[in-house]
């Protein structure tokens, strides 16, 4: 049957697209127009489009099944975006929309070849096959690989920066915008409450907004609709959220949904992340897949899509039709449409009876014949439907009828994935009907997701859910709840149609998940093979894996397993679906999560001087200023001259109080007794088990005053969680202060330091007065007050000066100028490491793992103290030993390359030390200009850590087969053993 | 040259062209803004307040303390704005004295007070829309019916550590300031102009905000 090349557009009331509004569009090359209001799908429909894609294995068409984006067949590719689904998405003007999945033009038929050789693709027979010869599977697996997936991304797409995260608060969250999320909304923010109501089309009234059955004497389903949402509008405690679908229901009463943005918002799309105290889901109802040899064919769709097609976009679906269906909305379908102008040759509806008398009535005053217990027995046509055989219910007799729209549907089924990603239980019933059980708390139910059929009863259970949702928020409306139930229940309550689901074993094209091109014969072959639980038979077959996930085969697929077993399909479970059910975009999801780092008070100097800033825990930092990835010069710098760099990243915490030095004792390990004013001593940092979590620097800068720092990766919450958790109960008085972003920290570094320091203080800064590990405070230029310590770490005179944040820039700004002469010269992280390296000094950041312990890392002598206390962190078990007892205990050693490998291979961080067994591992290893060699630190068997040990290096990118780097244990420091360059 | 007039930087920098500037003055070190030329007059505007004294006050008995003659907020999350000054309590042991109308020439020689002027980024909005600003940037509910501002959130701004405080949420005149540890100021500002891009948001300078909490002062 010749398909009009444009349908044209129907005049109803009912309408959502505006035709003075048209919008021009490409589909592949061609130009196309549709109308402000539609969606890609229903325009290009328009336009006489019917086969939007190629299926995945079979190569088949594949036309407009479902408006709502329950399968792949509209997938297609929009302004650059691959596997965009066109039923849901809003036309734009200038959109550049392209088939995908396809060589040729979609409607050429050699290439439904595939098709013929089904046989040769059974269950899995892609993980089955292909494997022997064992020489031949790279061939296979480059060209199943090349054949797997949809739609293609290019390498270099970069989508527009439009998505946005948005956090919403709200008591009541109702998800589903119908007749009974409405009147949800309506009863709870009735009790002052802040009401959220999503609703994924781009208009509230769910199914009611284009039907025309007569909700009162003188009002339509549709007008009824239109006022609800009026209504709902001018409440001003509720906030709609239009074409927003919930991707999930998670603990805590927290909801995900994506929005989708129109030509006026600011974005594309955006997740917005929803707290809320109490939910309703009205969600409705979906239709279940007719299962009938070709139930793919373009032309075959489903009623309400049929229907809406006519109703909401003015598009008549087609010209001749067949109705098959299994439940009252159906017939009603059947019944508008014809009044349409569609001609209806028949109505076969799978019930036997039970139909609702005024729609048969209408069927017949429409000589419409009905067919009860009739089924479809497959469609005809290759490219699109142009015919389709009924059967009666025992399949003695068939009737053929030539038509375009074939609409079919197995009955409703709930939308109940949501609830089903938040824990609730979805099984089938004994006359194949979904059950939910086990709502999770303060999550509510209502319309006909709860069951409810009748337009009364559909909007009073909304008002009852939203009620029930109002009294998880703490509102009194029991009495309310009460009477609205009441209510509810003295509504006539239709009975169930029951779910009759005839299946056609027999054909070879029965198509049970569209997406992965997934048979019934295909499905009893799992079964024969022994999957027969719709999660195995999904791992075998594929089934429900495909991007619409399991919206259309979840229902589906456990029923005809049970026919292919024989096994009750009450046995059967549904397939659970996590989140997200509906699709959203990963730029959207990756948006929120742009890594925000901190910036040093130093940072804009540094940036300024040329610093190579990088992330590094969590800052931003230089880490060198010249090209040479060893910072060669930085280091000279340091060791010959005088060196500035920027300490103020680590945290940096005042303690003060009576018991602070109790406090102090209880958290670091080393023997912080006898401390005086003005002098700084080293701590260790272990947890409960005596691991090694960080080496501080403590001060004394009062009586009861303590100033210490802490790794930058050690938080100001941190510290005062671990501080707290192991003071409580103590009743000790002293108080915790994070100075880490008000301080800002500048370290000098090298031979001349105290040099350039007398020059701009006033006090007594040499090294009688001003020691290794002494703390004093002392006022720049007159200008400023710092704190300054000696630190011995980098091997040089060495002074941390820590001032407030602010004036940070400014101090290293007077640095940099009096030291010119004195050859000062920034330098990095990267310097620094090496610097520390050469000293031998534990450099966390490389060589904590979980074998640190203050034994392992050489630092023992901080496990003795006077007096002992045992309720120092982690004293007790490294006291006892190893809280790794009966393994091999590895120890820190210092390594030199033996060869000179300057340029060439040098074992990098993580490389194994290994011969027959792995003996240790690699923290680090740097290139020392000073010593110019290649030094590190390791972790070894204790065997190995004796002076002069060749330790052989296997490197991660090393084969099996390949020498060993070879490195030797030496002493440690490696540079300055004694002290002499630091202390002078 | 003093402490004083030593040159004190914010953690704040505006994309503003130097050209833009249309009053600034040098206040205790920190380089002011007190008006851009082109930040408009509708809003919403987002203003720097970091160089604002900002004291913390920790203590056993620190009800008894009286910051600049001012009784401190007894109960945990509350705040009082009064005198020029916002008193905030944030824990039973710990409160904060934000100076933001007056300018106090010293801090007191106590233990119990820590000047953490320097410790966070302070910046404040004003204007309509803030509500639809802040949903981008934090899931705290600034929205919640039973508090009354002033009021006091704290939680994730930008993902990150922040406290924001609500003095005024009238929808077309909102006041709202947030603080986070400084280091994070400026990628919490770009994170708001980016944030409030749609609905207007402009850099503005200091006499802005400060006209604004002067006409909330006299309002209560």
């Amino acid at each position: 049957m010749p398909i009009k090349k444009k349908t044209r557009r129907l005049h109803l009331p009912t309408l959502r697209i505006d035709p003075d509004t048209p919008v021009s569009f490409r589909f592949g090359l061609k130009k196309y127009r549709g109308f402000a209001g539609d969606t890609i799908a229903t325009a290009l429909f328009a336009r006489g489009i019917r086969i939007f894609s190629r299926s995945r294995k079979f190569r088949r068409p594949r036309g407009l099944y479902s408006l709502d984006g329950e399968s792949a067949n509209c997938l297609l590719n929009v302004n650059g975006f691959p596997n965009v689904h066109a039923e849901t998405t809003p036309l734009q003007p200038k959109m550049r929309v392209r088939p995908q999945n396809r060589r040729y033009s979609l409607k050429r038929k050699f290439i439904t070849a595939l098709d013929r050789f089904d046989s040769a693709m059974p269950a899995g027979f892609y993980l089955r096959r292909f494997h022997k010869p064992r020489f031949l599977w790279p061939y296979f697996r480059k060209h199943l690989r090349r054949a797997a997936g949809i739609g293609q991304l290019k390498p270099n797409f970069r989508p527009p920066d439009r998505y946005e995260h948005l956090h919403v608060n709200a008591e009541v969250c109702v998800i589903g915008g119908g007749p009974a999320g409405m009147l949800a909304a309506l009863a709870a923010a009735a009790q002052g409450l802040r009401v959220i109501l999503l609703e994924s089309r781009p208009w509230p009234g769910g199914h009611f907004d284009y039907r025309i059955t007569p909700y009162r004497e003188d009002i339509l389903l549709f007008q009824r609709m239109r006022t609800l949402a009026e209504q709902v509008e001018n409440v001003p405690g509720i906030r709609i959220f239009l074409r927003t679908a919930a991707t999930g229901l998670y603990p805590d009463h927290q909801i995900m949904a994506v929005q989708t943005g129109t030509a006026g918002d600011p974005f594309d799309q955006r997740l917005i992340r929803i707290n809320a105290r109490s939910i309703v889901t009205a969600t409705g109802c979906r239709e279940r897949p007719l299962l009938f040899e070709h139930n793919d064919r373009p032309g075959v769709m489903q009623p309400e899509t049929a229907l809406r097609l006519a109703r909401t976009y003015g598009i008549l679906p087609g010209a001749r039709a067949v109705f098959c269906v299994g439940h009252d909305d159906g017939l009603a379908a059947a019944v508008d449409l014809h009044d349409l102008g569609l001609t209806v040759q028949a109505v076969a509806d799978l019930r036997t009876g039970g139909q609702n008398p005024a729609l048969v009535e209408a069927l017949a005053a429409r000589e419409i014949p009905l067919l009860n217990g009739w089924t479809v027995l497959s469609a005809r046509g290759k490219t699109a439907v142009e015919g389709v055989t009924l059967a009666s219910p025992d399949g003695k007799e068939t009737r053929g009828f030539k038509c375009d729209l074939l609409a079919a549907s197995a009955g409703k089924i709930p939308a109940a994935e949501l609830l089903t990603s938040a824990g609730a239980e979805t099984a089938f019933g004994p006359g194949g009907e979904i059950q939910i059980r086990n709502l999770p708390p303060h999550v509510h139910t209502a319309g006909t997701l709860a069951g409810y059929d009748l337009a009364d009863a559909i909007e009073l259970s909304g008002q009852v859910a939203g009620l029930r949702a109002a009294a998880d928020c703490g509102a009194s409306v029991e009495a309310d709840i009460l009477t609205a139930k009441n209510a509810l229940d003295s509504l006539p309550q239709k009975k169930p149609d029951g779910m009759p689901f005839p299946i056609q074993k027999t054909g070879k094209k029965v198509f049970v998940c569209f997406d992965m091109d997934v048979t019934v014969k295909e499905v009893r072959q799992a079964c024969d093979l022994g999957f027969d639980r719709p999660e195995l038979v999904k791992r075998l077959t594929g089934a429900g894996t495909g991007p619409g996930q399991g919206g259309m085969p979840g229902y589906t697929l456990p029923p005809v397993i049970a026919a292919c077993t024989g096994k009750p399909v009450e046995e059967m479970q549904p397939s659970r679906v996590r989140p997200p059910v509906a699709p959203l975009l990963l730029a959207t999801c990756a948006t929120g999560h742009t890594s925000i780092l901190k910036q040093s008070p130093a940072f804009p100097v540094q940036k300024k001087l040329g610093g190579l800033i990088q992330p590094v825990n969590g800052w931003e930092i230089a880490v060198r200023y010249s090209p040479d990835r060893a910072a060669r010069s930085g280091i000279d710098t340091v060791r010959q001259h005088i060196g500035i760099t920027d300490i103020s990243t680590p945290g940096k915490f005042r303690i003060f109080g009576p018991d602070a030095e109790k406090a102090l004792r209880r958290i670091f390990l080393g023997d912080l007794a006898g401390m005086v004013q003005g002098e700084a001593r080293f701590g260790l940092m272990c947890s409960e088990q005596g691991w090694l979590m960080d080496r501080n620097l403590i001060a004394r800068q009062g009586e009861t005053d303590y100033f210490f720092i802490t790794a930058p990766s050690l938080a100001a919450e941190t510290v005062r969680e671990w501080l707290d958790r192991h003071t409580a109960g103590e009743g000790w008085n002293f108080h915790l202060t994070a100075l880490t972003d008000a301080m800002g920290g500048i370290r000098l570094a090298g031979p001349r330091t105290r040099e350039l320091l007398q020059r701009l203080t006033e006090s007594n800064v040499s090294n009688a007065a001003f020691p290794v590990l002494g703390y004093r405070r002392f006022r720049i230029r007159d200008e400023i007050t710092v704190h300054a310590i000696r630190n011995p770490d980098l091997g040089e005179i060495t002074c941390d000066l820590f001032v407030p944040a602010s004036r940070t820039g400014a101090l290293w700004e007077i640095l940099i100028d009096a030291g010119r002469d004195l050859g000062i010269q920034p330098f990095g992280l990267t310097a620094e490491t090496v610097l520390r390296l050469e000293k031998g000094v534990v450099n966390l950041h490389f060589e904590a793992d979980r074998h640190a312990t203050p034994v392992t890392m050489g630092l023992g002598e901080f496990l003795f103290r006077t007096p002992v206390e045992p309720g120092t962190v982690g004293l007790k078990v490294l006291r006892e030993g190893s809280p790794r007892r009966g393994r091999a205990r590895w120890k820190r050693v210092g390594f030199r390359m033996i060869r000179k490998e300057e340029g060439g291979r040098v074992p990098s961080e993580g490389a194994i030390v290994a011969d027959d067994a792995v003996r240790g591992r690699i923290s680090q290893c740097r290139y020392s200009p000073t010593l110019d060699a290649y030094i590190g630190t390791a972790l070894v068997e204790e065997s190995l850590t004796a002076e002069g040990t060749s330790l052989p290096v296997f490197a991660p990118d090393m084969q099996q087969k390949d020498d060993r780097l070879s490195v030797m244990v030496v002493p440690m420091p490696f540079y300055d053993p004694d002290n002499a360059r630091a202390g002078q | 040259m003093t402490e004083e007039t030593m040159q004190r930087r914010s953690p704040v920098l505006f994309p503003n062209p130097p050209d833009d500037v249309a009053g600034r003055e040098m206040r205790k070190g920190w380089d002011v803004i007190l008006q851009y030329h082109s930040e408009g007059e509708t809003g919403p505007f987002l203003v720097d307040l970091s160089h604002r004294d900002r004291w913390e006050i920790r203590g056993e008995k620190i009800d008894r303390i009286r910051p600049l003659e001012m009784t401190l907020p007894e109960t945990p999350g509350q705040c009082r704005f009064q005198g020029g000054v916002l008193l905030l309590r944030f824990t039973g042991t710990s409160a904060g004295v934000w100076q933001l109308l007056i300018q106090s020439p010293f801090m007191p020689r106590e233990d119990a007070y820590t000047d953490m002027t320097d410790g966070d980024a302070l910046l404040a909005l004003a204007g309509p829309h803030l509500s639809g600003i802040m949903e981008k940037i934090t899931p705290l509910d600034l929205a919640v019916p039973a508090a009354r501002p002033p009021f006091q959130a704290t939680g994730p701004v930008c993902g990150i550590p922040g406290r924001i405080i609500v003095l005024d949420r009238n929808p077309d005149d909102a006041v709202m300031l947030i603080t986070c540890p400084r280091g994070y100021g400026q990628a919490v500002a770009d994170a708001l102009l980016k944030a409030g891009k749609s609905a207007g948001l402009t850099p503005a300078g200091e006499q802005r905000m400060l006209d604004r909490l002067r006409a909330l002062q006299s309002a209560k």
